[in-house]
């Protein structure tokens, strides 16, 4: 006599009925899809496959993605911090990369945790300056890092802007560079001519990748015209290009 | 004689029998039996969905006993000396250099940084340095990991898990520790959320889901809801779990 469960026991009609109403849910924002599917962001999230999704204006705050497929997660304003877990997770091209690999650096690396703080701390012109500087010389291996991290540190619109029109002058490797622009949309969404620069870039040096789109959609209809103009036309130049 | 716990026989089974080496007295061979395959589900609205596995792991649990070294199944054991052929050539190469220059106005409202670019033909000497590495590694379906654990997986054309995995195979080997009261074997298969594999499907026809967002928090809703252990989901689905008690 068969006594095990079937599937369609195990889910039950209420799962069902609940998928059924989830498919015609509109919003696409991942926080509405937590909240309409009541699922548990302290546990629910370990070891899913996240790959791809976008995080655009969320809330990752106190999720646990340990083991979790993060792979090319990107989107614009989202909030994260010490409690969002990342244990085993593959963060690769995603959202998350470059900021927990720069914390990493920076802790095994005071001085220039130091030096960064000295250039952030400095008369704006000679920030921009002195991170120029700091890009043209070849032989400092940590320049872009350092770069990087005053873009962060600063909350100068002015320097962060041309800190990054810098760094596209002297990038080396596309998959670092892109892991630090999806931070920018990330963290930095309110500003502007920030995200103009990087939109530019990720237009010019990194058009093929589909983690892009989510970026692009996201500015489609943005408050402020300049970053919908950029955006529009920057779509429009992906596709064509397929 | 083992107790055989299987949550969806229908998606992942598991049979574990142990039985006397002939080789050795008290040894003991852990002979499984695992079989994966997909299952569908039938909702409302013509809802309905294929749930399969990408990759599943069998997790072994010893009391009182310990494995056999050199006993363990799929050991994907590296072989010893592997041949390098180390290739390197010479070559002048023509490129291209993009060089920046860049001044800063001290009026801040006006400009930022003011920046040129130019361009600039060079002639440089490269060498270049290759190596090639050839072995070819054969997949191992059922492959042992540490921890006293085995990773099964398909051939990466194939995808999904369908099929029988292991048949009576001899999974490893256990002899009795010194001492030691109470001997049990417990064999477990779960699944990582991630490695659940969901289709839609409508009318028989597979049709794609509202957004990328949707189709991977319907698969968190799902491997939830397969999971139905009465313990708090922590992102696994143990499908089976099996426990033998071993007497002398």
């Amino acid at each position: 006599m068969k006594t095990n469960p079937t599937l369609d026991e195990l889910i039950t009609p209420n799962v069902l009925e609940l998928s059924a109403r989830f498919l015609s849910f509109e919003n696409t924002n991942f926080n509405a899809h937590v909240q309409l599917l009541s699922l548990d962001p302290t546990a629910d999230f370990r070891f899913a496959d996240l790959s791809g999704v976008d995080f655009t204006n969320s809330d990752v705050r106190g999720y646990d993605f340990t083991g979790a497929d993060l792979q090319g997660a990107t989107g614009v304003n989202v909030r994260w911090d010490k409690t969002t877990i990342l244990d085993q997770a593959n963060i690769g091209d995603s959202l998350f990369s470059y900021r927990l690999a720069r914390d990493r650096f920076l802790a095994d690396n005071p001085a220039i945790a130091r030096q960064v703080t000295r250039l952030k701390n400095d008369y704006w012109c000679n920030t921009i300056l002195g991170v120029e500087k700091l890009l043209r010389d070849k032989k400092n291996r940590h320049g872009i890092r350092i770069a990087r991290a005053v873009f962060d540190e600063t909350s100068d619109t002015v320097v962060r802007s041309n800190v990054l029109l810098f760094m596209r002058l002297t990038v080396d490797s596309g998959e670092e560079h892109r892991q630090f622009i999806y931070n920018i949309f990330a963290s930095h969404a309110e500003q502007t001519n920030v995200i103009v620069a990087g939109i530019r870039a990720l237009n010019a040096l990194y058009s093929d990748q589909k983690a892009n789109l989510n970026i692009f959609m996201a500015y489609l209809n943005h408050k402020d015209a300049l970053v919908e103009l950029r955006d529009r036309r920057d779509l429009r130049g992906r596709w064509r290009a397929r | 004689m083992p107790d055989d716990n299987n949550a969806l026989p229908e998606l992942v089974e598991l049979l574990v029998r142990v039985s006397q080496t002939k080789l050795k007295d008290k040894e003991l061979e852990i002979l499984p039996e695992l079989r994966i395959s997909s299952a569908t589900v039938d909702g409302p609205d013509g809802l309905c969905f294929t749930v399969s596995l990408r990759r599943a792991w069998l997790s072994l649990d010893l009391m009182g006993l310990e494995t056999v070294p050199g006993s363990r199944l799929g050991e994907p054991t590296k072989p010893n000396e592997v041949s390098v052929k180390h290739k390197t050539s010479h070559e002048i190469v023509t490129q291209n250099q993009i060089t920046a220059q860049a001044g800063v106005r001290a009026d801040k409202t006006s400009a930022n940084v003011e920046i040129g670019l130019g361009g600039k033909h060079q002639s440089t000497g490269k060498t270049t340095s290759s190596t090639t590495s050839t072995e070819a590694t054969p997949h191992i379906r059922v492959k042992a990991r540490g921890n006293l654990m085995w990773e099964i997986t398909d051939s990466p054309l194939a995808g999904e898990l369908d099929g029988t995995f292991l048949n009576n195979e001899i999974l490893c080997r256990v002899k009795p520790k010194s001492g030691a009261n109470a001997k049990t074997i417990q064999l477990a298969a779960f699944v990582k959320q991630r490695d659940v594999l969901l289709r839609l499907l409508k009318s028989n026809c597979r049709f794609p889901f509202p957004s990328l967002n949707h189709e991977k928090m319907m698969k968190i809703l799902i491997a939830k809801a397969l999971s139905a252990s009465g313990t708090k989901f922590n992102g696994t689905v143990e499908f089976s779990k099996s426990e033998s008690d071993i007497e002398d």
